[in-house]
């Protein structure tokens, strides 16, 4: 539906940070619609883990977990893209560049 | 810094605490996708997002509501995404950086394309490429994403929507009149 365009620089940072918001921030500077598959089940193993290490839940309740964090930074990265997707952004324009 | 925290498994990785063998729960969460999109291909929301891709400014004037369309299905492909990579977790029992890195992620992209973006079948049959073509293609390893790339290029200038557009498999002819 979109331009697909996946950019990550530092990789092991943004990823291991488990929201990908670095490289993120790379695509929102490109004007495009930066769907990274990569970067969004990174968060989610990330966040299963920790709710399994930390707070003991069943695996069922980390998959959610996961699949609603995720969704989270999806809904806050669709939100923040509103320029290139056909509606007026919260950011200003130089930080999402020319599109 | 950031990759030897210590709340983060340090240098050997962040590990699940619970390691699944069996391909049950990885199937049994394919089943529920595989529903759930099947509900989609059949619901208002799949129209609305089809009107907002031709044109969101024609699309409100019937009353749809372009933003909501646009930032929901993101955000439903996002629950999707980090569900398959808290399975994933399981499946393979450690977090490292590298697995959810440019090479996985253009490698599932590629195949997803390849099946066909619209058809939630084909993105499920071309799901299991990823783990097999790699095998197949071993002795290509040093031209591998050249390969990728080119297969890239080749399936969107020829086949833009995959080897099974949309309308030739599906419940959709089965279930609706």
């Amino acid at each position: 539906m979109y331009p697909v365009q996946c950019i990550v620089v530092r990789k092991d940072l943004a990823e291991k940070l488990g929201a990908g918001v670095v490289a993120t921030y790379l695509g929102l500077a490109a004007g495009r619609l930066f769907v990274c598959v990569g970067s969004l089940m990174g968060a989610g193993a990330l966040i299963a883990g920790v709710v399994q290490a930390r707070l003991g839940a069943p695996m069922f309740v980390a998959v959610v977990a996961a699949g609603a964090g995720s969704a989270l930074i999806a809904l806050a990265l669709a939100w923040l893209l509103g320029n290139s997707m056909g509606y007026r952004s919260p950011l200003p324009r130089w930080a999402l560049g020319s599109s | 810094m950031v990759v030897n925290n210590e709340a983060l498994g340090g240098a050997l990785g962040f590990r699940a605490s619970q390691v699944v063998g069996n391909p049950g729960p990885a199937l049994v969460a394919l089943l529920v996708a595989g529903l759930l999109f099947t509900w989609f291909e059949m619901s208002w929301l799949r129209r609305a997002a089809a009107t907002v891709k031709e044109d969101a400014g024609l699309a409100a004037s019937p009353g749809i509501e372009p933003r909501f369309v646009i930032v929901s299905l993101p955000t439903a492909a996002g629950f999707v995404a980090g569900a398959a990579g808290a399975l994933y977790l399981h499946s393979l029992g450690i977090i490292d950086p590298a697995l959810y890195g440019f090479d996985n992620s253009l490698r599932i992209v590629l195949f997803a394309l390849v099946g066909g973006p619209n058809v939630f079948f084909g993105a499920a049959l071309a799901g299991a490429a990823p783990s097999v073509v790699p095998e197949v293609l071993r002795f290509t390893a040093a031209a591998r994403m050249l390969l990728y790339g080119g297969v890239l290029v080749g399936v969107v200038l020829l086949r833009p929507d995959g080897l099974l557009p949309r309308g030739r498999v599906g419940l959709r002819p089965l279930l609706l009149p």
